[in-house]
């Protein structure tokens, strides 16, 4: 044991755990080793990288609203680039880097995807490809890989529980255009509905015990 | 099995306030005699987990209030390489909101404070460490001061212990609302981290101190700090103000219980200092205010207005994506505001005699906040007190006069270790 002559304690480390000041070398005072060595460069690179990657999208955005100013400042393209950026930096950090629930991945991908293309399509002019095809089977398709997954896991599936509602609420979103009169194509909005109908009939019958037992819990006051 | 359980009243509070700041993970440890043998300490893990069901759970989320469910996957025993009370991710635990540590002759359980308390997480380590003893061979026995792995799981330790002690569900408004507290500011660690400073003490000897200053063990150690958070602030802005310390109540003493869940109150005790107050006057308000804050009608109060508020319609029928940052926003504004630091104290446990002898102390580790970034906690077994330090800024100097002038005032032997997060050689 090693005594601190400035707090008066007793330590077993080759420093004062209260003052810093050195007591003992390394090597004489090699008695019990308390905790473990922490590798804190790996955790400083990995804070840098998500910053640095955080500065560069930013970094190029402003680069691109400068250009866009100089050379065509009539057209803002630079919207394009930006939303472009969030969609990349959304995906890096959640659907590549997180270890996130894989339903949760499929509905984050379909709701950043809907938002990057609703505002393409807006920057094009009015909103007009997006929310007639491009949405409606975008949802269509996000369903379907969510049914997938759950099928592939079946017992197990009642992680997807609430992604799949939302999901399924989701198709519905594109019908809501169209009476809306944001969408002017009735057939795809139709079929995303449907679809979403489908499979939620589909939940009822094949699997109404566990669907009826989350509903309880999903939704306990 | 397809168990789920409602979260407890305190426990929706965790779920709502937790984030990179805050990871409301904290840990309960002891130090046995030898060291651990994970082989030994997995094989007694697997038992015990099926004894605690509330304990291995996995979250749902729900519309109103998230939930938990029976968790099928292996609770794993990992090798201590993290600082203490890291965030616990779900994904990469297999979903589990607790982890089992072990490091050297150390085995710690870390748990996301939304499942349990400290006496809990106490009666968890207990079990395990007297299984991992089993394990080994060691002849040990419950005594009635350990639950027993081979008992089945009892109902009233699922219980919500708030809601079956609450008499009125009346909602009644809260007293006035408590004035802020001084906050201790520091330089956050880079990259973010805990760093643990234990300061080992003889327990009875500090209790008999203690006793003879007129208070107990922790209205001593309370008013210590009172008084050198105080000390250090003037050093720093030459101000003076409230000191609050927030001290967990556990609620099994008055009201009976042997819940596994989250039963506690919490009584901030304030003082406010000035140059003039000597520890003797600090002793004497922080004995009278623990008293009255830890008096049975008092806690009564706080238990009924605790269930009635959560019992409200109009708090159970919002979603939780606008409840949690609304209770967010109240716990950090009302509640982290009134306070200067939290003071945990588990007591004394108490352990069979049989098992004694493997077991050397323990430590408590409650994770710091944003706005209270140094924490204290303190755990007592086999005579020997741990009082743990866990702070998230680079500052020490508190902690340091904490040690310093208890072993002036008190002459007792002190023995420090620390963690080493974010110290410069």
């Amino acid at each position: 044991m090693n005594q601190c002559p400035n707090c008066d304690i007793t330590t077993s480390q080759s420093r004062c755990p209260l003052c810093r000041t050195k007591l003992a070398d390394a090597e004489a005072s090699k008695m019990t080793v308390w905790y473990p060595e922490y590798d804190i460069k790996e955790q400083k690179i990995r804070t840098r990288i998500s910053r640095l990657a955080i500065l560069l999208g930013s970094l190029a955005v402003l680069i691109c609203f400068a250009i866009n100013l100089i050379v065509i400042p009539q057209f803002l393209w630079v919207f394009y680039v930006a939303v472009a950026v969030f969609y990349v930096l959304v995906s890096l950090s959640h659907t590549i880097l997180s270890a996130s629930h894989i339903g949760g991945k499929i509905t984050a991908q379909v709701i950043s995807l809907t938002i990057l293309l609703l505002v393409i399509d807006f920057m094009s002019g009015n909103l007009q490809w997006s929310v007639d095809y491009v949405v409606p089977f975008l949802i269509i398709a996000g369903i379907l890989v969510l049914s997938i997954s759950i099928l592939r896991v079946r017992l197990n599936w009642t992680g997807y529980f609430s992604f799949l509602m939302m999901m399924l609420l989701m198709g519905f979103v594109p019908l809501i255009f169209y009476i809306t009169g944001v969408a002017t194509v009735l057939w795809p909005s139709v079929t995303a509905g449907s679809f979403a109908v489908t499979i939620f009939a589909l939940l009822v019958v094949f699997a109404k015990q566990t669907f009826m037992t989350q509903l309880g819990r999903r939704f306990h006051l | 099995m397809d168990q789920w359980y409602r979260i407890d009243n305190t426990g929706k509070i965790f779920h709502a306030v937790s984030d990179a700041t805050n990871s409301s993970v904290f840990r309960v440890s002891m130090i046995l005699n030898e060291k651990i043998e994970p082989k030994y300490l997995q094989d007694a893990l697997d038992i015990v987990a099926v004894r605690f069901p509330t304990l291995t759970v996995r979250v749902r989320k729900g519309l109103f209030w998230d939930f938990m469910e029976h968790n099928d996957e292996q609770l794993i025993v990992k090798k201590e390489k993290e600082h203490p009370c890291t965030p616990i991710d779900r994904k990469e635990n297999n979903a589990y909101l607790i982890r089992v540590l072990y490091f050297e002759k150390r085995i710690s359980v870390e748990i996301f404070h939304s499942l349990t308390d400290g006496g809990g997480a106490v009666e968890f380590l207990k079990t395990l460490i007297f299984q991992y003893l089993k394990e080994k061979g060691s002849e040990v026995e419950t005594e009635g001061l350990v639950l027993s792995p081979d008992d089945s799981p009892k109902p009233e330790e699922m219980e919500d212990s708030f809601e079956k002690h609450a008499t009125s569900h009346a909602v009644t408004r809260p007293g006035k609302r408590p004035g802020k507290a001084y906050q201790i500011q520091g330089t956050a660690f880079d990259p973010p981290g805990i760093n643990v400073i234990h300061g080992v003490v003889d327990a009875g000897e500090l209790n008999a101190f203690a006793k003879s200053e007129g208070t107990t063990l922790t209205g001593f150690l309370t008013s210590l700090l009172i008084q050198v958070v105080h000390d250090e602030r003037m050093t720093r802005d030459l101000t003076d103000g409230q000191v609050s310390i927030a001290l967990p109540i556990s609620l099994r003493r008055q009201f009976p219980s042997t819940t596994l869940r989250n039963f506690f109150s919490v009584a901030n005790i304030g003082v406010q200092m000035d140059g003039y107050m000597h520890l003797e006057d600090i002793i004497t308000d922080v004995t009278g205010q623990l008293i009255k804050k830890t008096d049975k009608d008092t806690l009564q109060t706080g238990i009924n207005r605790f269930v009635s508020l959560q019992k409200s319609l109009w708090i159970r029928g919002v979603p939780v994506f606008i409840k949690y940052p609304l209770m967010k926003f109240g716990f950090n504004q009302i509640g982290e505001r009134a306070k200067t630091m939290t003071l945990s104290n588990l007591g004394n446990t108490r352990l069979p005699e049989s098992m004694k002898r493997y077991v050397d102390r323990m430590e408590v580790i409650l994770y710091p906040t944003r706005k209270s970034p140094i924490n204290c906690g303190l755990g007592t077994v086999n005579d020997k007190l741990t009082i743990t330090f866990a702070r998230s800024i680079a500052e020490r100097e508190i902690i340091q006069a904490f040690f310093r002038r208890m072993r002036t005032i008190t002459g007792l032997e002190i023995t420090v270790y620390s963690n080493e997060w974010g110290e410069d050689e």
